[in-house]
C-alpha cells in the first residue's frame, strides 16, 4: 500500500515536470520566433515614412508600404542622386530585408532659351549719340548698322563717363576708335 | 564662353553686389550685360573693373547697360555735372529748348524716368523738366 503510493506520487511529479518543460519550450519558441522576425511590418512601415517625411523637398507623393520586411517605395524623385540616396537609407534600417523602388525621377525642367538681346535701330541710336555726345566736342561718333564708332578725340578723365553714357543706348557695339590725350 | 571667361571678374562682381534683373547674354561676340545697379557706387566699381579688364574699352565686345535704379517718384538725386551747371530741358533730347538750370551740386526730385537717358526732375527753384540721367546720382 505504502509503495503504491510512493508510485503515484512519481508519476505525478514526472507529469508536472513534463508539463513544466512542454510550457518553457512553447514560450522558448515564440521569443525565438519573435526576435528573428526583428521589427514588425507595421513599425518599419513608419520609421521608413518618417524617413520620407525627412527628404520631403526631394520627393512629391512619397509612400512606403512593408510586408515581411520588404519595402515597396513610390514616389517621384526630383533627381536620380536623392532616389538613390533614398534608397540607401531605407537598405540601412534594421529589419528592412529587400527595397522595392517603384518611385521614378520628375523629368528635367525645359531650358528657357535667354529673351534675344534689345539692339536700337540706326534712328534711335542717332538721337541718343547726340545728346551722349553733346559736352565731349572733340568726339565725333557714326551710327551704322547699330554698331557705334567713336573717332576724335577725348581726356581719358572723360572717357568712361563718355562710355557709360553711350553703353546705356542699346547699340550692337561700341568702336572705340579715340585717341586718348 | 570664351567672352564670360574673360570678363568672369566683371560677370562675378555684378552678381555678387546686388545688382538686380541680372541679364548676361553673349551674341555675335559681344557680351551684353544688363541689369539695375543698386547704387553709384557699384556702377563705378563695375565700371572700374570692365576699364581693367578691357582698357581705355578698345576691344568692342562688351556692352554693359547697367543703370541705377531710379527709386520711387520723390527720390531725392544730386546733380552731378563736372563743374557746370544742369540743363533741364522742355523734353528728352538735347534738341528740347530749355527750360530750366540745375546747379552743380544741387539737389533735385525725380519724377518719373523717361527712358534710360532722361529722367524728369523738378530742380530746388521748383522747374520741371527733362535732365540727362548720367549727372544725376539718386541720394
Amino acid at each position: 500500500m505504502a509503495s503504491s503510493i510512493h508510485l503515484t506520487k512519481i508519476n505525478f511529479m514526472r507529469k508536472s515536470f513534463l508539463r513544466f518543460a512542454f510550457v518553457f519550450a512553447a514560450v522558448a519558441i515564440v521569443v525565438l520566433s519573435a526576435c528573428k522576425s526583428g521589427p514588425k511590418d507595421a513599425d518599419l512601415e513608419k520609421t521608413v515614412t518618417e524617413k520620407l517625411s525627412a527628404v520631403s523637398t526631394d520627393v512629391t507623393g512619397g509612400n512606403a508600404t512593408v510586408k515581411d520586411g520588404v519595402v515597396t517605395l513610390s514616389g517621384v524623385f526630383k533627381d536620380d542622386a536623392s532616389k538613390s540616396a533614398f534608397e540607401t537609407t531605407v537598405k540601412a534600417i534594421p529589419g528592412v530585408k529587400s527595397v522595392v523602388n517603384n518611385s521614378t525621377v520628375a523629368p528635367p525642367a525645359p531650358v528657357v532659351a535667354p529673351a534675344p538681346v534689345v539692339i536700337n535701330g540706326d534712328d534711335a541710336l542717332k538721337t541718343g549719340v547726340t545728346d551722349a555726345t553733346k559736352d565731349f566736342p572733340g568726339v565725333k561718333a557714326e551710327v551704322k548698322d547699330s554698331i557705334i564708332t567713336l573717332t576724335g578725340n577725348i581726356k581719358r578723365a572723360s572717357l568712361q563717363k563718355l562710355m557709360m553714357s553711350l553703353h546705356t543706348l542699346k547699340a550692337k557695339k561700341i568702336e572705340n576708335k579715340l585717341t586718348i590725350k | 564662353m570664351a567672352l564670360q571667361d574673360k570678363y568672369k571678374e566683371l560677370l562675378d562682381a555684378a552678381s555678387t553686389s546686388g545688382v538686380s534683373n541680372l541679364q548676361v547674354r553673349e551674341q555675335d561676340n559681344v557680351l551684353y550685360i544688363d541689369g539695375d545697379a543698386p547704387t553709384g557706387e557699384v556702377k563705378d566699381q563695375l565700371w572700374a573693373i570692365y576699364n581693367k579688364l578691357d582698357p581705355d574699352f578698345r576691344a568692342a565686345d562688351v556692352v554693359m547697360n547697367v543703370n541705377v535704379a531710379a527709386g520711387a517718384s520723390g527720390t531725392k538725386a544730386t546733380v552731378t555735372t563736372d563743374s557746370s551747371n544742369l540743363n533741364v530741358r522742355k523734353g528728352p533730347g538735347t534738341d528740347q529748348p530749355i527750360v530750366g538750370k540745375a546747379a552743380h551740386g544741387s539737389t533735385v526730385t525725380l519724377i518719373s524716368k523717361a527712358n534710360d537717358q532722361w529722367w524728369l526732375i523738378k530742380t530746388e527753384k521748383g522747374e520741371e523738366g527733362y535732365a540727362y540721367a548720367q549727372y544725376l546720382t539718386p541720394q
